[in-house]
């Protein structure tokens, strides 16, 4: 039950992809893409941000699997045996402190009651008062505490990389809001080590109007182009995504697949910003990131592109072939996660992050046999597919003005919980305490006890966090499968053009001149509509408002600095 | 009256039996599926008319955790005391109301009604709520809707029709205003009493707009935030996260304990309703 | 009702009384008033003459114990009632919260015009009369024919029962009723499953924008129509049993005896309710579609109370959120008055009399 406001990049905790990030559109008044460090304002001036300097840690563990800097996670088959204490004593001495953040799970249980959180606080050497807001009231609360004057040390900031959420982004910032560059800026990242061990890839998307306003908290680049089913791949003679070349041979796999006899079908959708699993398609048929610039820096919007139309017709042809799973496209997402970890559909679009140990482990216990794969675009006309920058960060933590001495405070906090993977505060903010929360198994990795479950729930990984280790203990299998593909997706994965630019039109009308688009193009899969229709709802959304973005996003791009 | 045709007794058995089922049947399927297992609900695409294997795990779950228990505990917290504070500040005022000529009766009166058709912003109220000190209490769950307007003119009517022989009665014998109303008007109006406690004990039980706004720790969420949470969020639980619970038994489950304590209280006061809707024409 | 047949009950059965909106509670004061005041002349004219020759301060001194007792609820309502009305103001400048109501910029009419210009606004205020429409024609009738049913239910005991069940989801939030229904409702509920079975196509009752009004009302009526019964119930029961007695000596039929007999016994109450529920129009339960305006999108689900609500809170447009509140809250008060009025014409009495208080 998402709002379309609250589409972005919090939807991927629960694997929403570009689809969403698609449907909350493209430009944002902060900075992104790993070629620009600047961010432009409302009144289009510039100026390079001095980011922090990126400094890896030395005495971290080495991960079976290498990450880069250019942001592919590293991944882990096992917890390291013996996790290193990243903080010798607690780095603060006392104190209270408060912050905000969305909460995806049920409550966890209260300071009281829980070890856990009693024993982060204890090891940080101060207490943390979290404000935890289910995920869809996130905006309206934190409006409340805008009006308010209510506002906790540390905030989180889901409009990064979408949607600005808070409207007049830039004086909110301005008036309310610590300007970190001076603080954390260059190397003065290194009072914060663990902070600066975050790849400037991430801290790019955290400046707005020329200051860095925002921790990022990071995640893996791309969202992937949705999951499949090896195992029912295999049997339709395909083992993995590399075996198809073009959009045909993935016709007569996607035909192959449905068995409604069976009741497994190719596909499945659900009516949460999936528009029939188009990002998947949008993806293998070479789409541009929301915009595309040529060298003369005009800009064609996505569905403006010949590669959407052709993408749009395989699909219509899908559908009438009868690969989607019927009456999917009214599902919620978890029906739809359901019907692929059940094996009734073989291909869906969800994020990378949707992949875990748990969700193998449920679809082995319906069928052993069942391999849950992240899938990644092939060209449709024979040569490589693209795959987007849409899931750089979850999101961005802000700090409320404050003296610097209580900042460096708050910026310890922050460091404190960007302690890495392989580290003993990493196991404790995150599972809890050893005994009451998790049990090592004989590889050293924590196994949850039902405490755990309720206990860790304490959104610490909101507040702030290091970059994101592909880590799925017990099933090395995805972990390489997911390693692999983020090695595969990264680079190959296109920026939004936009990202770095703002549009006033876009702003107020992006999301619902885009919705309007997608409702067509959802009537047109589902074979309601005509082709014809989507190119009068294109029209419709060039004179409503789009060409306006255009000319924009097109002055804004002329502007901006080139690096 | 003569006795009805059989089809038409026949047409009346069924529409009553059809009704009683309409309103029946969803309790039955939420406990149900509460009560399944994952492959119970797996098996069933979903749903489950009576699950094969009952199991209390949803249940168990839902207890181990702490925070169902300690919500149900404040939502107990909040709707006991809520209700207990405002019976009394209905009360009081409705007996105030009620007595004639009472100094500036006219203008509490008025400012009362009035109420009932303006409500104020959100953002005023939350202001308000947080310069009194209240906000992130559980205080801003009782005292924002303290009184009920509605309520009140419940009550209001219900005392002045009241015999009046027994008020002057009790007058002349000496009692004064305070005596009066807890010796003469109170022990008289205990069924409209009844039912309004019962409607602002529903309505404190069930109410999680005023816990979204002004409530910042998880641990004070009463039941009915956290069932939103759970439910209308869709969010997953951690359990159903690690394949422990199916996700629906644990909503479900979630859905018969905030159900359970009304469905338990309320037959015991509906010998009331009437007479307490009847007095007020009570919406609720 | 069986063994139910207080004083109270004839008595306020003869003149039945409103069964939804607050406002209708004004209207049963006013009736009882209106009784007492005949009853409890004795009382009225002991207090008034005496008030007359005392000082104010006399007077506060002898109402002390009614005054303090008035106190807190009179204080809840100066606070929480009036104090934040205030924030209305906000509907005429550009607010800021920053700023605060007092030193944000006055822009005068301009939120009101950029309202108007909103589409979003006609959407929601065009969803709000549809939603208040269909509740008109499905739910307001619904409650009339099931205590119409119940009436003529002989057996006490069935009677009984059948009320007990459908008194009960009357008590139950709208989180709770809206999880039921998504239950029995949603995709992998008991209605698709039956429609299945049956051949039809899937259908998304939860989540079709289309559908979302209906469903609006269908959800009304399970919660509702059985508590709308009891005044309905009432008046059935207060209407003289000699009437349908003679009428029967006279030959008349079941048919003609509903007409001439109990429509004419239930009419006032009926008429009474329409007016009273068109006077409340632009207001449609806010509870239930905040819960469920995501799952079918702001074009199905807004209506004018989470217009305001979202673009307040939400989205931050502090100044036309309030605008629109402010519309809301005066077209309302019009409307509400206006009802009442014409309450009056029909011989009945509304929330606000034209006689003396």
């Amino acid at each position: 039950m998402h709002t379309p406001h609250s589409l972005g990049r919090r939807g991927f905790l629960r694997g929403v992809g570009a689809a969403a990030a698609l449907a909350t559109g493209g430009s944002t008044l902060s900075a992104c893409g790993s070629g620009k460090a600047a961010a432009v304002n409302k009144a289009g001036s510039a100026a390079q941000v001095q980011l922090p300097t990126y400094v890896p840690l030395s005495n971290g563990p080495t991960p079976d699997l290498p990450g880069t800097d250019a942001g592919v996670p590293a991944g882990f088959y096992n917890y390291p045996a013996s996790p290193t204490a990243a903080f010798a004593s607690p780095p603060l001495s006392g104190g209270k402190f408060s912050a905000m953040t969305p909460l995806f799970t049920a409550p966890p249980p209260s300071r009281g009651s829980n070890p856990a959180w009693q024993a982060v606080e204890k090891k940080l050497g101060a207490s943390v008062d979290i404000t935890m807001v289910v995920g869809d009231d996130f905006d309206t609360k934190l409006s409340t505490l805008i009006a308010g004057g209510g506002l906790p040390d540390l905030i989180q900031y889901d409009g990064l990389g979408g949607v600005p959420t808070i409207s007049n982004l830039p004086e909110f910032l301005d008036s309310q809001i610590a300007d970190l560059t001076g603080l954390i800026g260059g190397d003065k990242i290194k009072d914060y080590p663990h902070l600066a061990a975050i790849p400037k890839v991430f801290w790019d998307q955290c400046t707005v109007a020329g200051r860095l306003y925002f921790l990022p908290i990071p995640r893996g680049i791309s969202a992937g182009a949705g999951l499949y089913r090896q195992d029912l791949f295999a049997a339709a003679g395909v083992n993995s995504y590399k075996e198809i070349k073009n959009s045909d041979d993935f016709f007569t796999l996607l035909k192959e697949l449905t068995n409604p006899g069976k009741d497994r079908y190719a596909l499945a959708t659900n009516s949460n910003s999936n528009y029939y699993s188009l990002a998947i398609f949008e993806q293998i048929f070479g789409v541009p990131n929301k915009w595309r610039v040529d060298g003369a820096g005009k800009m064609t919007a996505d569905i403006e592109t010949d590669e959407f139309k052709a993408a749009l017709e395989f699909m219509v042809k899908v559908a009438k072939a009868g690969c989607y799973y019927p009456g999917s496209q009214g599902w919620t997402k978890a029906k739809m996660e359901d019907a692929f970890q059940s094996g009734k559909a073989a291909l869906i679009y969800d994020g990378l992050p949707a992949l875990s140990t748990s969700v193998w482990a449920t679809a082995q216990k319906i069928d052993p046999n069942a391999k849950l794969m992240p899938f990644v675009p092939f060209g449709a006309n024979g040569g490589a597919g693209v795959a987007y920058q849409d899931n750089v960060v979850f999101a961005g933590t802000m700090l409320k003005k404050a003296d610097p001495a209580k900042l460096a405070e708050v910026l310890k906090i922050a460091d404190f919980l960007a302690a890495p993977f392989g580290t003993e505060e990493y196991l404790l903010k995150t599972y809890g305490v050893e005994g009451a929360d998790y049990t090592l198994d004989a590889n050293h990795n924590p196994v949850q006890t039902d405490q755990g479950k309720n206990d860790s729930n304490v959104t610490w990984k909101y507040v702030a966090a290091p970059q994101l280790v592909t880590y799925n203990p017990g099933v090395n299998a995805l972990t390489d499968a997911v390693h692999q593909a983020y090695s595969e997706l990264v680079p190959m994965a296109l920026p939004d053009p936009t990202a770095t630019l703002y549009s006033p039109t876009f702003g107020k009308q992006g999301v619902s001149l885009y919705k309007a688009v997608t409702d067509t193009v959802t009537q047109v899969i589902g074979g309601q509509s005509s082709m014809s229709s989507f190119d009068s709802a294109v029209k419709t959304w060039r004179s409503n408002g789009g060409d306006q973005m255009r000319s924009e996003f097109e002055q804004a791009y002329a502007n901006a600095p080139k690096s | 009256m003569e006795r009805p045709s059989r089809l038409g007794r026949a047409g009346k058995i069924l529409a009553i039996s059809l009704i009683s089922v309409v309103v029946i049947y969803p309790f039955l399927a939420v406990v149900a599926t509460s009560l399944s297992s994952e492959s119970d609900i797996a098996a069933s695409g979903g749903l489950v008319i009576w699950p094969s294997h009952p199991t209390f795990d949803a249940y168990r779950y839902v207890f181990s955790g702490g925070i169902v228990s300690q919500a149900l505990w404040i939502s107990f917290l909040v709707t006991a005391v809520g209700t207990a504070l405002s019976m009394a500040a209905t009360i009081g005022m409705a007996y105030g109301l009620s007595r004639s000529g009472v100094v500036g009766g006219r203008f509490f009166l008025a400012t009362a009604l009035f109420t009932m058709l303006f409500t104020p912003g959100v953002i005023p109220m939350f202001l308000t709520v947080q310069k009194l000190g209240m906000y992130n209490t559980l205080a801003s769950l009782v005292v924002p809707s303290l009184v009920s307007a509605f309520n009140l003119v419940v009550l209001r009517s219900f005392f002045m029709g009241l015999p009046a022989e027994l008020l002057d009665a009790a007058r002349i014998d000496g009692l004064g205003d305070w005596r009066i109303l807890t010796r003469v008007v109170l022990p008289l109006s205990k069924a409209v009493l009844a039912v309004v406690a019962l409607f602002y004990a529903v309505s404190y039980w069930n109410a999680f707009f005023n816990a979204l706004l002004y409530l910042n720790d998880t641990s004070k969420w009463p039941l009915a935030l956290v069932l939103r949470g759970l439910v209308i969020g869709g969010e997953a639980t951690s359990a159903a996260n690690e394949g422990v619970v199916p996700q629906q038994a644990v909503q479900m489950a979630v859905v018969v304990v905030s159900v359970v304590p009304i469905a338990a209280i309320y037959p015991f006061l509906q010998r009331y309703f009437t007479k307490g809707v009847l007095t007020g024409a009570v919406k609720g | 009702m069986p063994g139910e047949s207080t004083l109270t009950d004839i008595r306020a059965a003869d003149r039945p009384v409103p069964r939804s909106a607050p406002e209708q509670a004004a209207a049963t004061d006013r009736r009882v008033r209106g009784r007492v005041r005949v009853r409890s002349r004795g009382k009225r004219s002991r207090r008034t003459a005496a008030g007359s020759s005392l000082t104010l301060w006399q007077r506060i001194k002898r109402d002390k114990v009614l005054l303090a007792l008035m106190l807190p609820g009179f204080l809840y309502f100066a606070v929480f009632s009036y104090a934040p009305l205030f924030g209305y103001l906000s509907a005429f400048e550009d607010y800021q919260p920053y700023t605060g109501f007092i030193h944000s910029t006055w822009v005068g009419m301009q939120n009101f015009t950029d309202l108007f210009a909103d589409n979003a606004f006609w959407t929601a205020l065009t969803n709000t009369f549809v939603i208040s429409l269909i509740q008109l024609v499905l739910f307001f009738p619904a409650p009339i024919g099931l205590a119409l049913l119940l009436n003529s239910v002989a057996s006490g005991r069935i009677r009984k029962f059948v009320q007990s069940v459908v008194y009960l989801p009357h008590f139950i939030g709208w989180v709770a009723i809206v999880s039921i229904f998504q239950e029995v409702l949603g995709p992998t509920g008991a209605m698709q499953h039956m429609m299945s079975a049956v051949g039809l196509p899937r259908f998304d009752f939860m989540s079709n924008p289309g559908f979302f009004p209906w469903l609006v009302a269908i959800q009304a009526i399970w919660k509702d129509c059985g508590w709308g019964t009891i005044i309905f119930l009432a008046a059935l029961l207060s209407i003289d049993q000699g009437l349908y007695e003679a009428a029967a000596v006279d030959g008349a039929g079941r048919w003609r005896r509903f007409r001439s007999v109990t429509m004419p016994g239930i009419m006032p109450v009926v008429i009474l309710l329409l007016i009273l529920r068109l006077g409340t129009i632009l207001s449609v339960g806010f509870e239930q579609i905040l819960l469920q305006r995501d799952t079918v999108g702001a074009k199905a689900g807004e209506v004018l109370d989470t217009y305001v609500y979202y673009h307040g809170v939400a989205t931050q447009q502090w100044g036309t959120a309030a605008a629109a509140g402010l519309i809301k809250a005066v077209v309302g008060l019009v409307l509400v008055l206006g009802a009442n009025k014409v309450a009056h014409r029909f011989g009945q009495e509304g929330i606000y009399s034209r006689g003396d208080r």
